[in-house]
């Protein structure tokens, strides 16, 4: 079996080219892959074959930037980086992994990477607002626009978010941006359990002082509530001071309080969760994070089982999770393979019991599958398959990394 | 062979009761047209489903017939969208009106499309959380039409719009299938956000699961009064540009200030020309700092006055005005034509100028009452002889704002729909590349093309027959 990426590259340098290139491509028959840096390519099942790579490492310019209206519109494959630094010389940011800045924003969009501060900027799909896009069969079409309320005609730039390559490429995209806040700070807490630190995390909840992220952090250490705040001096002095004091009344260990600085190396650190949770200091050992989604009030109890599994396999093992948001990741290493693989199965069965939980970042041998990657595929499977069929019915795009092996 | 459309009629009565199947002129007559539509048209039949097996059956006798669908909920949209043309029938959903239930834990409510906006709301409060999206209709709209619009309101700026809140629904496809559509957070496409503002096009949504947020711990709100739109426009953008959210910005200008001194007794400065409703919300600290800055803004700027709302009964007075702005106008004018166009906010000054001259030039008046911070506007032509050279006018100008709007980067609409009213003008924001990329979809999901047809896709030629009147302002 060959899995290769393969050497031909389309390489579009406008929306024009991409169309004449995907013309050529569909006359020949070519299945393709949609690539930026290629800093989530290990994402999803193992792509079947495919003839060619079509890179957006061209379409990175920018269109339109109106720091008075908010927006920007962008090429997909500008580098997360340089995105950053330009919204920067603003004052402005867009918070989706503002502090990772891996890969390119297409990336970023394919794959609805979460990010720290997701919590109190929304997801990546809560801040597009438009797109241009690209079919398989070269049709270039833009839907939506560049406004912050638009309701004209479907909202295809939402489909492709987390789309994964598979109904079209992202050309362009306009984004709504903010502001940078005045002060971005955060606070750690200690716990003796990690039922203890979910339960501070609740208490905290419901408060109202707003955090812009409340992360149960446990495995590598002692488990810690990680909670973060933005906005004026006051706004974050009075929030984090009345969020701390209901948190220390679970029987908190320790406190340490973080100003901006400190803050922005933890942030950098929770941005990405696979980085987080696969640091590449302790060298490549082979990993797999798993991402569960469900009803906060499930969270806790996947967690704690998924733990014992690991600790009772002596796989190491440390999570981040995000009770207010409903999600938890989970990594696990180790130099025993099979325990490993034997491990992450049956996180992934208990996190599917009540949920859905699908794998980050894993080893070749657990990513054969999209049932192994994804899960069985969900109830509304059939309006999906729909949907591509519409889209992309020679299936040019559908490499198989996706739900259901689109 | 396909049955009748009398025998549909008779096979729906049979299947939902003969009371639950309106046939007679004079009752299908409240369902020709919805809000505000300057057209419309006679369904075939009204019908009044218990629930989703009764939707899905339903569905399934129109597609076995032939004969086209359209949900309603409330009847309160704006551009036509749940209008039946093509002798179809509409699925009233009002009466599918329970709360299923409130999950304070998890902060989510899943309803019945028919329950009214605020309804959700009102039940929620005593945990503490509410809705957020809030159309002005919330009293009268329902979340099935919400969903349909993705509508928005004054408080959208902050808190986002219907799509930012929905987790999950039920939904009878145009098939006639069910199917639980999952929540952004299930592994798949995001099919809730190709759902939410379809307008009933691609599906009958039965059930609904909202998310629910805690109630803000304080709220200011201010109401500073300006000589012009322009300056007022500016605080606008000073406000934003100070890297403040709002949780709404809301702009009235002088025609309205003085419908609501005439309707409700309302008090302004005599010079005030334009008004700006500014209201932050969030925890207590650092609040008060917030609303001294926007009124140091709003005075930056040349406010006349800046009043703050400091109880509950004054923010309610205030939220009246801005509310009730529409009704009011029924004191200065007999009929009214609400547009729904969306700028890049920092043309604001421009395309209120180009309002203004376009009513001057077909001796119409025109007032202003819209979402300044972002960019929502929702020029109201105002007439009092409902004739045909007047109606033509009217529509002129709106097609005229709306062709601005295109031209200054925005959009046809912000929360109103496309509907019937905007179809054919969806050619001037998109290419027919842009189109046909939506109509691979629509045709996709609706083979049949009998589910809600006719709307948000332009048509072209040869296209519905549409009886155009005027709505008589309310008042």
């Amino acid at each position: 079996m060959n899995r290769a990426v393969p050497d031909v590259v389309l390489e579009p340098g406008d929306a024009d080219e991409a169309a004449e290139l995907l013309r050529g491509a569909a006359s020949n028959g070519l299945a393709l892959l949609v690539r930026g840096h290629g800093t989530r390519a290990s994402q999803g099942a193992l792509p079947r074959d495919v003839d060619a790579v079509f890179s957006t490492a061209r379409l990175g310019a920018v269109e339109t930037y109106e720091p008075g209206d908010l927006t920007l519109t962008v090429g997909c494959g500008i580098g997360l980086a340089a995105l950053h630094d330009l919204l920067a010389e603003r004052g402005q940011w867009l918070p989706l992994q503002a502090e990772r800045r891996r890969g390119t924003l297409g990336g970023l969009l394919a794959t609805a990477a979460d990010g720290v501060v997701d919590l109190g900027y929304g997801r990546p799909r809560d801040l597009v607002l438009g797109a241009r896009v690209a079919l398989a069969d070269g049709l270039v079409a833009r839907a939506r626009g560049r406004v912050v309320k638009n309701v004209a005609g479907y909202d295809v730039p939402r489909l492709l978010v987390g789309s994964f390559g598979t109904l079209g490429a992202l050309l362009e995209v306009s984004l709504r941006v903010a502001p940078r806040p005045a002060r971005r700070t955060a606070a750690l807490l200690g716990y003796a359990s990690v039922a203890d630190a979910l339960l501070a995390a609740e208490r905290v909840r419901e408060g109202r002082d707003e955090p812009v992220f409340v992360d149960v952090l446990a495995g590598a250490c002692e488990p810690q509530l990680a909670l973060g705040f933005d906005g004026s001096e006051e706004r974050v002095a009075g929030c984090r001071r009345r969020a701390v004091a209901a948190a220390e009344r679970v029987g908190c260990t320790g406190l340490m309080l973080l100003d901006d600085d400190a803050s922005a190396e933890l942030r950098r650190r929770l941005d990405d969760p696979v980085a987080h949770l696969l640091p590449e200091d302790e060298g490549a050992r082979p990993g797999v994070v798993v991402r569960w989604s469900g009803r906060p009030s499930l969270l806790g109890g996947w967690l704690s089982a998924a733990l014992a599994a690991a600790e009772r396999a002596g796989v190491a093992v440390r999570a981040d999770a995000r009770p207010a948001l409903g999600l938890g990741f989970l990594g696990l290493t180790g130099d025993d393979a099979d325990a490993l693989e034997a491990t992450a199965r049956e996180v992934l069965t208990l996190g599917r019991r009540r949920g859905a939980a699908v794998l980050l970042a894993a080893p070749d041998t657990l990513r054969g599958e999209p049932e192994d990657v994804w899960g069985p595929p969900p109830a509304d499977w059939s309006l999906m398959e729909r949907t591509a069929q519409a889209l992309d019915p020679q299936r040019v795009f559908s490499c198989g990394r996706f739900v259901g092996g689109l | 062979m396909t049955a009748t459309p009398d025998a549909l009629l008779a096979s729906l009565a049979r299947r939902l009761g003969q009371d639950r199947v309106l046939t007679d002129p004079s009752e299908l007559v409240v369902y020709e047209a919805d809000g505000s539509t300057m057209h419309d048209v006679t369904p075939r039949a009204v019908v009044f489903p218990r629930g989703t097996e009764e939707v899905a059956a339903v569905v399934q006798a129109c597609l076995a017939n032939g004969v086209a669908f359209v949900a309603r909920g409330a009847g309160t949209g704006l551009s036509g969208g749940a209008m039946a043309l093509d002798g179809g029938i509409v699925v009233a959903l009002n009466r599918m009106d329970r709360i299923l239930g409130i999950d304070v834990e998890d902060r989510r409510a899943t309803v019945e499309p028919g329950v009214r906006n605020l309804a959700v709301s009102e039940a929620a409060a005593r945990h503490g959380l509410f809705y957020a999206p809030d159309p002005s209709s919330q009293a009268v709209c329902t979340l099935g039409g919400n969903v349909a619009h993705n509508s928005g309101g004054p408080h959208t700026l902050k808190h986002g719009v219907t799509v930012n809140h929905v987790l999950g629904v039920q939904l009878v496809t145009p098939w006639g299938e069910v199917v639980r559509v999952g929540g952004p957070d299930r592994p798949g496409y995001d099919l809730l956000a190709l759902l939410t503002g379809a307008e009933g096009t691609l599906g009958i949504v039965t059930e609904v699961e909202v998310a629910l947020r805690r109630i803000p711990e304080g709220v200011r709100t201010l109401l500073a009064s300006f000589p012009d739109v322009d300056r007022a426009s500016a605080a606008v953008s000073a406000i934003i540009g100070a890297g403040i959210v709002p949780a709404a910005l809301e702009m009235m200008d002088d025609v309205v200030v003085g419908a609501l001194e005439a309707a409700f007794g309302f008090a302004f400065p005599s010079d005030a020309g334009a008004l700006l409703l500014v209201e932050s919300d969030g925890p207590e600290p650092g609040l008060d700092r917030e609303a001294a800055d926007v009124a140091e803004v709003c005075r930056a700027h040349g406010a006349l006055d800046v009043r703050s709302a400091d109880t509950a009964a004054e923010r309610a007075e205030v939220w009246t005005a801005r509310k009730k702005a529409f009704g009011a106008l029924g004191r200065v004018a007999r009929h009214y034509y609400t547009q729904d166009g969306v700028i890049p906010r920092t043309r604001l000054p421009d395309m209120l100028r180009h309002v203004r001259e376009v009513a001057a030039r077909h001796g119409l008046r025109v007032a202003n009452v819209f979402h300044a911070g972002d960019g929502n506007l929702h020029p109201c032509i105002l007439f009092d002889e409902d004739d045909a050279a007047t109606r033509a006018k009217v529509l002129e100008a709106g097609a005229e704002i709306l062709r601005h709007c295109v031209e200054l980067g925005g959009s046809l609409t912000g929360e109103h729909g496309v509907g019937v009213e905007k179809r054919e003008a969806m050619a001037l924001l998109f290419s027919e590349s842009d189109l046909e990329l939506m109509r691979r979809l629509s045709d996709a999901w609706d083979p049949a093309g009998l589910c809600n047809p006719g709307k948000v896709l332009p048509m072209g030629a040869g296209c519905v027959e549409l009886s155009p009147r005027a709505r008589q302002a309310a008042l």
